[in-house]
């Protein structure tokens, strides 16, 4: 075990890292025995393993491979190896963080870690093989990540020896980057005073150090008072710092209204002196607004930490993921895989490149993708149509929900919403209308440029990816009505809560297995078509399809007795679709790997 | 424009009137209807004595936002005035008049004046607004002050 290269990297930090990373398969090839063992104990992994290790090409020797990785980098394990807690965040640090922002980000792990209050979400459903890192990440709200940085700021107040809101005062000046703060205040503590503006020029910096530690600011009531900012003379309450210079609260509130989203520090509306939180609370009349400006502040700072916090995008989510070693995020982009991280509201997505989880497809490919469709959809706008013309009478039809399976209500035709085909031979048969066919039999289009064809590759592989889309949208309508039958089945057959839950699993996977397929497609169109193993990836799609429609049908159901007894059956499809789904995601990530799928 | 924007820029100009500091003049400019644009004011910055900006009267003009005195006004020259913080549209790069920086409802108009008039023969060159105007100051100084004459020439009083 001690000879594992994976064990060092916990003790000897990073410059081993890489190397050690191209290491492994050298090692697994030695030491299949010994490691083997260890693997066996993760019985998790295992299961979920042996399903991949079936559809997976039948190299005997990548399956070993598929066994051994994940053990060595789960976080536990790193943690067991590790008799001195503190020592891979000290050793060599400086090699480390080049960059000071990440020395502070460091630390902040290092104070998270003392504390005890990980919060950790790690998704064990990460595809391990192939030497791909576990994610280690906290899902935060700027409210909990500002509570944190409060408990750093009593860390460091023996040091400063000043009081709680002015540290805080220090902290937003140095971005909430104590190394910065703790630096600047041992070598120039005064300018950093008058910089900050905890006294102002002409008091001198004497004054400060709580020469008089009841600050004279509080309100006053004034009769006839002049404001120099409104110029109103009123009966009014005014506000004054220990600069003298006095104004209105009416000026005042308005003043730091109008500051509070900046998340800067908020002077006296003459000169630099600060004003605290107290402060501003006492002029606002309540507890809010300084809590509404530090939240500006920790989002300021979120925006310049941008390597190891992300917001998450999906809209009106309030969550913020923290990555804890941004050092993997390179070596998820060598093995063509993406960092998802899902937050605390379960939204799923890559921490590279922001996007919704994109799996086969890599952040290359997606942005690749993304791109082109921006570029061309003006062009296809036919395409994003919603309706279509029924092949056999022609009448307009728009799908609001189900799976491809249509049926036309005036003619009673049955067909396949992408390929416009007959709906029997999609029953039986594999689904056929995933594989874009090289229009070669069709004489008319023999003569057509390149250029056309390529445009028609697009086209169509363009429409299968909204088709999808389209359809993933709808699946979260029948997500509505899922809910209601889950509720249904506590109503009316009495069960409970829990035994309903298999039709809120299945949409989940639904879900999951409709997306892979989405992103299935763009790795498909910049796929090598010619390939083998392309070839593979396109059955692949063709079986995953097949099962997400057949679970899709099966969701649509509303009798809750047929339900109940469908309830195995549910068991299985979903199984299955999940299975499918990782071996789609395998075979893509296969297609990276070796190069077949570039982005052009 | 609201009240306090208003009222405050009445009061501005009372003062201005009452008191203000020689060889400057700033007046609001009249609208189209003839009635007064309180928001928008004409002003003149003499530069200072002994100093080869010396001699002229520089034209500036002041917009008041809405928001004022929360947020400064903005002062600009004529487009394409020399000076290292002056930016090709005429606009003042100056600390006080920016929001983010040094920018405080309690400034005024004498002071934005009187701290414009500073600018103009103490330029930073460390946040330079436009090209010709930065290189010349900081590479070639007697190509800068030969500019600089020329252009005190263009309006002188």
């Amino acid at each position: 075990m001690k000879k594992d290269p994976i064990d060092a990297t916990g003790t000897n930090g990073s410059r081993s890292f890489n190397r050690d990373i191209a290491e492994i398969p050298l090692a697994n090839s030695d030491h299949t025995i010994p490691k083997n063992n260890n693997a066996l104990r993760n019985n998790s992994n295992q299961s979920n393993l042996s399903t991949l290790s079936g559809k997976s090409s039948n190299n005997p020797f990548r399956i070993k491979l598929e066994l051994q990785q994940p053990t060595p980098f789960t976080p536990d394990n790193l943690a067991e190896e590790q008799e001195e807690p503190d020592s891979d965040f000290e050793i060599d640090e400086d090699e480390l963080f080049s960059d000071d922002d990440d020395i502070f980000i460091n630390n902040l792990d290092q104070s998270f870690n003392d504390l005890n209050i990980s919060t950790s979400l790690n998704d064990n459903k990460i595809i391990n093989e192939g030497g791909v890192p576990n994610l280690k990440y906290d899902c935060l709200t700027t409210n909990e990540l500002y509570d944190r940085m409060l408990l750093r700021v009593e860390k460091i107040k023996p040091i400063l020896d000043i009081s709680k809101d002015d540290i805080i005062l220090l902290m937003q000046r140095y971005n909430w980057n104590e190394e910065k703060l703790l630096e600047s205040w041992a070598d120039q503590r005064e300018h950093i005073i008058e910089d900050v503006g905890l006294s102002s020029n002409n008091d001198g910096t004497n004054k400060f150090k709580n020469n008089n530690p009841f600050r004279d600011n509080s309100l006053q009531s004034r009769e006839n008072y002049l404001c120099p900012i409104c110029y109103e003379e009123k009966d009014c309450t005014t506000f004054k710092l220990e600069c003298n210079h006095e104004f209105c609260t009416d000026c005042y509130q308005r003043y730091i209204k109008n500051k509070l989203s900046d998340g800067n520090i908020i002077t006296c509306m003459s000169c630099s002196l600060a004003l605290k939180n107290n402060d501003i609370d006492i002029i606002m009349g309540n507890n809010d607004s300084s809590n509404i400006l530090m939240n500006s502040s920790i989002k300021s700072f979120i925006q310049k930490n941008n390597k190891a916090f992300k917001w998450c995008p999906y809209t009106d989510c309030q969550c913020i993921i923290h990555f804890k070693d941004t050092l993997y995020l390179s070596e998820f982009k060598r093995l063509h895989c993406s960092p998802f991280v899902t937050c605390k509201n379960s939204h799923k997505f890559c921490f590279s490149c922001g996007f919704e989880s994109h799996s086969p497809a890599d952040c290359d490919i997606t942005n690749a993708w993304v791109k082109k469709t921006r570029n061309e959809s003006d062009y296809l706008n036919w395409v994003l149509s919603n309706t279509k013309e029924c092949p056999k009478c022609n009448v307009n039809i728009e799908k609001n929900g189900g799976c491809n399976h249509m049926k036309c209500s005036s003619c009673k035709y049955e067909f396949c919403w992408i390929c416009d085909g007959p709906w029997a031979p999609h029953g039986t048969s594999y689904y056929e209308c995933t594989q874009y066919k090289n229009e070669k039999d069709k004489d008319k289009d023999s003569n057509s440029s390149n250029d056309d064809k390529k445009l028609k590759k697009f086209t169509f592989y363009y429409r299968i990816f909204n088709e999808h889309e389209m359809s993933a949208k709808l699946d979260w309508k029948l997500g509505q009505t899922v809910s209601q039958n889950v509720y249904q089945l506590q109503e009316k057959l009495g069960l409970s809560w829990i035994e309903g839950q298999f039709l809120t699993d299945s949409l989940k996977v639904l879900n999951e297995g409709r997306t892979a397929l989405k992103w299935s497609f763009a790795v498909a169109y910049y796929s090598d078509q010619s390939h083998n193993l392309t070839k593979i990836f396109m059955d692949n799609q063709a079986l995953l399809s097949h099962a997400v429609e057949s679970l899709s049908e099966m969701l649509t159901e509303k009798n809750p007795k047929i339900l109940m007894e469908k309830k195995n059956e549910f068991f299985n499809k979903t199984g299955y679709v999940e299975n499918r789904k990782h071996a789609l995601l395998e075979c893509g990530r296969d297609l990276l790997c070796k190069g077949i799928c570039k982005p052009k | 424009m609201s009240s306090l924007c208003l009222q405050r820029l009445q009061e501005e100009r009372k003062k201005w009137r009452k008191d203000h500091p020689f060889g400057f003049f700033a007046k609001p400019t009249k609208k189209v209807d003839g009635s007064m644009n309180l928001q928008l004011w004409e002003a003149g910055i003499p530069g200072k004595e002994s100093t080869i900006w010396h001699g002229a009267l520089y034209p500036i003009t002041i917009e008041y936002p809405d928001e004022y005195p929360s947020k400064p006004p903005k002062v600009k020259f004529p487009a394409g005035f020399y000076h290292p913080n002056i930016y090709p549209s005429g606009t003042v790069c100056l600390s006080i008049l920016n929001e983010d920086q040094d920018w405080r409802p309690a400034i005024t108009l004498k002071q934005i004046v009187l701290g414009v008039q500073d600018l103009l023969d103490t330029p930073n060159p460390n946040s330079p607004a436009q090209e010709p105007a930065w290189r010349a100051f900081s590479k070639n100084k007697s190509e800068y002050e030969k500019r600089v004459l020329l252009q005190a020439k263009q309006y002188a009083k």
